[in-house]
């Protein structure tokens, strides 16, 4: 048996296999802290939420955490920033620590292999992501697995491009980080990340609204339609202006990194996923984007993942099914 | 430096033969000259020549052997000719002159000796190296090695850091925290022929369609010869 696990910003996926079908387990990466008292653990217990005690506190984990962050009015703690473990959380590793083991379970063997997605070096940022990824292995092998890992962006390449060849670009837009990478034949030619993604989007659509950022994103996760016509002055009018801002970054970068290399001419599909791809067209606004400015290499179709938000951890079973014993 | 002093050496050199040929010339040497204007005669001479002749060699500069030939061979010049100002003329008779001469001749065989392994030497070093075919066949037997494995970054396997298992303290965990959470999507899905593929790819035994317009373009000329040739 084999696992994949994508450890991204916003949320935490595990898929594997299940007979014929693919389970993907799916979690927020995120949790509340409260202060302990026995009326709101009674509260929380009639309410069937998940959580955990330690000490004096009580940590409401996963989609729980977002849920009841309105009620207790306090805000959602989140382990990761900008794509690795945040430094400014002294509680990261051990809450990353619950959700991996209760999002990923037990090994059904010893040593079963997980397929763990990395985000690659930064190239816009000082963001160095070898100690998240160290860490993640560790705490995955602790459980008992054997882990390994690969890009994101790789990781889409492997889930959405088998038709190709594994040849392509795989973008990969989460919460934290931007992840691009260029395959030919399954190898990475070009393969680096942009510092900017959802949570960006987030809290500058925010601050230009004066918006709780928990807010905007609640609005950008549910009814936003990325288009270029909105009302001024709207929350989808701010989104919609960043969203346009960080796909003109992502293409510029791109195309900059692919003028370093020199990329076989070849046709190369583009295959966009993450939780910031999933608005109404967002894949029309990409494809928009890039018949304006082109690429130095041949596109033969720009699609969407068949499920943005499940891509990367589904490319990441593909890649372990392999290095299974 | 080295030039400097060989310069000298050999000027010296030059200068007292000339010398003494001069004070041959001059003072119309012969048997019976006066015996000082010989012994300065000689002297001048029999110094002028091995000085000369080290100072070319000097030039040329030493081998590893041929230093120690010539100033061996003009140490027995100024010996013979030491002697040969000793003996003459009181004592300038067999077997002295034998003596002399021979001490004399044998450094001066030394010192030509030395500048012709310079010489030597010299042609040896600056001629160009013929290499048998013999030679070049076997040079070409040695394995080549691939100048783009230099290339390749070298795979250094990661240390292998042993973490200890994170404190979280004294953890209890909610009524609802049972077993595996999160929200769960079950899908039909071909994952494991995605990943036999991955593996083929991986292996070389899968195919790409290439967009060559090169070969569209000499197609079309071929087909439009292929008519024209069957019109004719």
């Amino acid at each position: 048996m084999a696992k994949g696990l994508d450890v991204g910003t916003m949320n935490i996926v595990c898929s594997e296999m299940e007979g014929d079908n693919v389970v993907f387990v799916q979690q927020r990466n995120a949790f509340l802290e409260l202060d302990y008292s026995d009326l709101t653990k009674m509260m929380l217990d009639n309410a069937n939420v998940q959580y955990v005690m330690r000490g004096d506190k009580i940590y409401i984990l996963g989609d729980d955490a977002l849920k009841f962050a309105t009620v207790f009015k306090k805000s959602v703690r989140r382990p990761m920033k900008s794509g690795i473990l945040s430094p400014e959380e002294k509680e990261a590793v051990p809450i990353i620590k619950l959700i991996l083991e209760k999002v990923l379970g037990n090994p059904s063997s010893n040593g079963e292999v997980v397929c763990i997605s990395s985000p690659a070096n930064t190239i816009d940022s000082d963001i160095e992501p070898t100690y998240h990824r160290k860490t993640l292995e560790a705490l995955v092998k602790k459980m008992g697995y054997t882990p390994f890992t690969i890009d994101e962006g790789l990781a889409v390449i492997y889930s959405e491009l088998a038709d190709n060849s594994f040849t392509g670009i795989g973008i990969s837009f989460g919460a934290g980080l931007t992840n691009v990478t260029v395959a030919y034949f399954a190898a990475p030619i070009v393969s680096f990340s942009i510092a900017r993604g959802g949570d960006w989007i987030d809290e500058n659509a925010a601050k230009a609204t004066g918006m709780p950022k928990e807010q905007v994103c609640a609005i950008k996760e549910s009814k936003f339609e990325l288009k270029y016509e909105v009302e001024l002055g709207s929350v989808e009018g701010a989104l919609a202006i960043y969203y346009d801002y960080l796909l003109t970054y992502v293409i510029e970068n791109l195309r900059r990194k692919l003028a370093e290399v020199s990329p076989p001419q070849v046709e190369f599909p583009v295959v966009l996923a993450g939780g910031t791809a999933k608005p109404r067209g967002f894949k029309e606004a990409f494809e928009e984007k890039i018949s304006r400015v082109g690429l130095p290499v041949e596109i033969s179709a720009i699609r969407l993942a068949r499920d943005p938000l499940l891509s990367v951890a589904r490319g990441c079973l593909i890649a372990a099914k392999t290095k299974e014993r | 430096m080295r030039y400097f002093g060989s310069t000298l050496t050999f000027v010296v050199g030059l200068g007292l033969v000339v010398l003494g040929l001069a004070f041959i010339i001059y003072f119309q040497l012969h048997y019976g000259s006066e015996p000082i204007l010989i012994k300065i005669t000689f002297s001048l001479i029999g110094l002028g020549v091995p000085l000369a002749i080290q100072g070319i060699a000097g030039m040329l500069g030493y081998v590893k052997y041929s230093k120690v030939t010539g100033l061996s061979g003009f140490i027995l010049c100024v010996i013979g000719l030491t002697a040969f100002l000793w003996f003459y003329p009181k004592s300038w008779f067999y077997p002295n002159v034998s003596f002399v001469a021979t001490i004399y001749a044998l450094g001066l065989i030394l010192v030509f000796g030395g500048l012709f392994a310079e010489v030597v030497q010299r042609i040896i070093e600056t001629k160009p190296i013929v290499v048998s075919k013999e030679t070049t066949k076997k040079a070409s037997e040695v394995p080549k090695i691939d100048e783009g494995v230099f290339l390749e970054p070298v795979k250094i396997p990661e240390p292998e850091i042993t973490f200890k298992d994170i404190e979280v303290g004294d953890v209890k965990f909610g009524r609802a925290l049972n077993g595996r959470i999160g929200k769960v999507v079950k899908v039909k899905d071909n994952v494991e022929y995605d990943a036999s593929l991955l593996n083929r790819v991986k292996d070389g035994k899968l195919e790409i369609k290439v967009k060559d317009d090169e070969i569209s373009r000499i197609s079309e000329i071929l087909k439009d010869m292929e008519g024209r040739m069957k019109k004719d």
